[in-house]
């Protein structure tokens, strides 16, 4: 009888599982100790630890006595929830029961901004190529700009599923880190007469019942006439905003909101960690894809601000948009509109940003589905 | 396909892509003011 024989784990560790497990640790501890996206970052911290054990009984394993396979119940749940993207989906219709449209309603121009500030998606899809990566790969690396989750998983498990580990990781990082990457691009890219544009609200306008029931309908007809391929995503996205606004389905809307949020959270989290194994994850690919992600979120922001100066060349004193409010067409909602708020508020601590950041904000949330379904519809026509 | 090719058909799908998200947008906006027109929030109770 040899050590390997009565320790197996420990005879099978090697230093890329120490890593894992260390970077399961350090996700944890970001996840408690600094609260960054805590739902997601401790079960794929603890799932990560899980997994890299060796022989671990949570994957699949071949029984060394009998040489049957003996199946992992993280390989079930993936196999399950995310190479069927029943998981993400399912979060889309909790995400979509937490949205309110209104604020679009009274700012429908803000529109434009969640498809401007997109651009850091395309932008890192293209660097990725010229760094070697295949177009399924680069297209999976560059929809971490899209700054949310359900939107990565689907499309990194459908082109590049070896790939989902640290595009999740990145993906939800770089949301908790929104208020970081976000302050200082737009410092550099805005002048101080700016970030002090006040913009004019009609916070008062009353949204109809109709118009909030008419819209997610009329968006996934819409969308799924263009481009059926963003169906899955739009259409759940909006299916679960419809639970919410119809009015005779609260217990629905407030069970989508927090049991399904709740539950599918926690299975997703732990079952997106069976990826992170120390062969998978360990790999040079793994630190450029970090990379690569934040340039992609540093590119959105980019992208919005720039937009929102151009524009301002077209429009009058008085009527100008705030650039920093172009910065909130990404999908990081509310963090984005509170970072811009904030930050309108320590140049003039009587602009009121937050009405004009959550309108950008949410119609980030419509733009990064639709870039999505679009990555999903045109790739695969490339090859 | 060859990196080149690669590279290229990512500038496309980027190009087409970006271009399509805000014509999106734009026929969002134009629903939006429809929709607000139709069903205007004034007129309910």
């Amino acid at each position: 009888m040899e050590f390997a024989d009565l320790f197996p784990a420990l005879a099978g560790m090697t230093w890329k599982h120490l890593v894992m497990i260390f970077v399961g640790i350090t996700l944890i501890y970001l996840a408690i100790s600094k609260k960054y996206e805590p739902t997601l970052l401790l079960p794929m911290g603890f799932g990560a630890i899980l997994v890299n054990i060796p022989f671990t009984s949570a994957l699949t394993q071949i029984d060394q006595a009998t040489g049957t396979e003996v199946i992992g119940a993280l390989n079930v749940f993936f196999d399950a929830g995310i190479a069927t993207e029943v998981f993400p989906l399912l979060i889309f219709v909790a995400i979509g029961a937490m949205i309110d449209f209104s604020p679009l309603f009274r700012n429908p121009t803000l529109l434009l901004f969640g498809a401007a500030a997109q651009f850091g998606i395309f932008l890192t899809m293209v660097l990725a190529t010229l760094m070697g990566f295949d177009l399924r790969e680069a297209a999976s690396i560059g929809i971490i700009g899209a700054a949310d989750g359900p939107t990565s998983i689907i499309v990194a498990s459908r082109f590049a599923p070896q790939l989902l580990g640290p595009i999740s990781v990145a993906a939800y990082s770089y949301m908790a880190l929104v208020p970081i990457i976000q302050r200082p691009i737009v410092k550099l890219t805005t002048t101080k007469s700016e970030r002090r544009i006040h913009m004019r609200m009609d916070a008062n306008k009353k949204i109809s019942n109709v118009a909030l029931i008419l819209f997610p309908i009329s968006v996934t007809v819409l969308a799924g006439l263009i481009a059926p391929s963003s169906l899955a995503l739009i259409g759940f996205l909006m299916f679960g905003n419809l639970i919410r606004t119809c009015g005779v389905l609260n217990s629905l809307s407030k069970s989508a909101q927090n049991e399904l949020s709740n539950l599918v959270t926690l299975l997703l989290g732990i079952t997106i960690a069976s990826t992170m194994t120390a062969e998978r994850f360990v790999q040079w690919e793994t630190l450029m894809i970090i990379c690569l992600g934040l340039i992609a979120f540093i590119f959105d922001t980019f992208g919005g601000v720039i937009f929102a100066k151009f524009l301002n060349l077209f429009r009058k004193e008085g009527n100008k948009f705030n650039p920093m409010v172009g910065a909130c067409g990404i999908s990081a909602f509310p963090m984005s509109a509170r970072v811009i708020h904030q930050l309108g508020q320590e140049e003039d601590p009587t602009n009121y940003l937050l009405m004009p950041a959550i309108s950008a904000n949410v119609s980030g949330q419509i733009g990064s589905v639709i870039a999505g379904g679009l990555i999903l519809t045109l790739v695969p026509l490339w090859g | 396909m060859t990196q080149l090719e690669t590279i290229f058909a990512a500038l496309e799908i980027a190009g087409i892509s970006l271009i399509m998200i805000f014509l999106f947008m734009s026929l969002f906006f134009l629903m939006i003011k429809g929709i607000d027109k139709l069903f205007p929030g004034d007129n309910e109770e």
